[in-house]
């Protein structure tokens, strides 16, 4: 008799420890779920956090390509308009002022139309050019976007995820130094288009009274 | 002397005229060397002719000393010209150099030129003379407006 009832309770401890172990078992199996429903939030969390700030530079670098392009534009349509007006005298060969801190007078008569399409024509080509490039560049970004959009392998995500870190750090250096090395090439032609326009459209005799005008302006000075 | 000098503008002439007063020098004592002959082998004219009025139509005949204190006096003189640097586009033209001695002989400034090229000049020139420097070119007037616009716009 004794016997049996201890049979019995030796059983109901086993049942118990068992019943016991898969409690914790199923408890520990619930917190890792959790943890890992946790951490695929947090790495979301950081994919959409991230999307979204590549959306933000990359809407910043085109307005800021916008602002370099539109300026540079004006530059060159507020040097564009000085020699139209300066063509404009051509019949009357009067001497034209030129803005600027000093009396700039000169005559340019003898500029002729086909010359002055050459030097719009020039500087236009150049912008087109440059905002070709800023297009490209804008795209490649947007391409990239969209890649991570597709992406769902948690490993790979992660990886996605330094990737758009070096994608950042790679549009910063693009702004700083291709919009500077852009901005430095807008004035580079417009320096061209001038030396290579205006210099070779000036006659002889235009050359010679610029010259006469440096001669007497250091005269004047009591420089000479 | 005034009117040798009034015939030369630029360095480059003063140079070549030194440089035959020097071998004038030298020949003036050779015997067979006829005088005359060689100042009208001069290349310009104008100048052989106000070189033939400064020594004497009669320069031939005249006493090789004498000859030789003069163009000595004359080659001093040349030396003694202050020179003016004008940095211009392209190469002085015949024209330009026409231009230049009217214009120092209007303004009675005694100055030889001595010329330079710059191609990103444009148009206009650079005068160098005293020690200043006075520019009115279009490089200048570009550079003023990039100036302007760079504190514009901060780019």
């Amino acid at each position: 008799m004794n016997f049996a009832v201890l049979i019995i309770i030796i059983n109901l401890l086993f049942f118990a420890a068992v019943a016991f172990y898969y409690s914790n078992l199923k408890k520990q199996m619930q917190e890792e779920a959790k943890l890992n429903l946790e951490e695929r939030k947090l790495h979301g969390e950081e994919m959409i956090y991230a999307d979204e700030k590549l959306k933000e530079e990359l809407v910043e670098v085109k307005k800021r390509a916008n602002v370099i392009l539109s300026e540079s534009e004006k530059i060159a349509q507020e040097l564009i308009y000085e020699l139209e007006s300066t063509l404009g005298k051509k019949s009357s060969r009067s001497a034209l002022s030129l803005p600027g801190n000093e009396n700039f007078e000169i005559e340019l008569g003898n500029l002729s139309t086909k010359i002055k399409s050459q030097y719009i024509n020039r500087i236009h080509s150049l912008l087109r050019s440059l905002e070709r490039f800023e297009i490209q560049e804008a795209h490649k970004v947007e391409a990239f976007a969209e890649e991570q959009a597709v992406v769902t392998d948690k490993n790979l995500q992660i990886l996605r995820v330094d990737e758009l870190k070096k994608m950042h750090e790679r549009i910063e250096r693009y702004k700083e130094g291709e919009m500077a090395l852009f901005d430095k090439k807008v004035r580079e032609v417009i320096d061209l288009a001038a030396m290579d326009v205006l210099g070779h459209a000036l006659t002889n005799q235009e050359q010679t009274e610029l010259i006469s005008k440096a001669l007497e302006k250091a005269r004047g000075e009591n420089k000479l | 002397m005034n009117t040798v000098t009034e015939t030369i503008t630029t360095q480059i002439e003063r140079e070549l005229l030194v440089s035959f007063l020097e071998r004038f020098n030298r020949s003036i004592y050779v015997a067979s060397t006829n005088i005359r002959e060689l100042v009208l082998q001069i290349p310009n004219p104008i100048l052989a002719k106000s070189l033939l009025t400064y020594f004497g139509e009669d320069i031939e005949y005249k006493d090789k000393d004498e000859l030789l204190i003069k163009s000595n006096e004359l080659k001093k003189h040349l030396l003694q010209i202050r020179q003016v640097e004008l940095v211009i586009p392209h190469a002085p033209t015949d024209d330009l150099v026409v231009f230049l001695k009217k214009w120092l002989r209007d303004t009675g400034i005694a100055a030889l030129v001595h010329f330079k090229t710059d191609e990103k000049m444009i148009g206009g020139a650079v005068v160098e003379s005293k020690g200043f420097v006075t520019e009115y070119s279009f490089r200048q007037y570009f550079e003023k407006r990039k100036t302007e616009r760079k504190g514009e716009y901060g780019l």
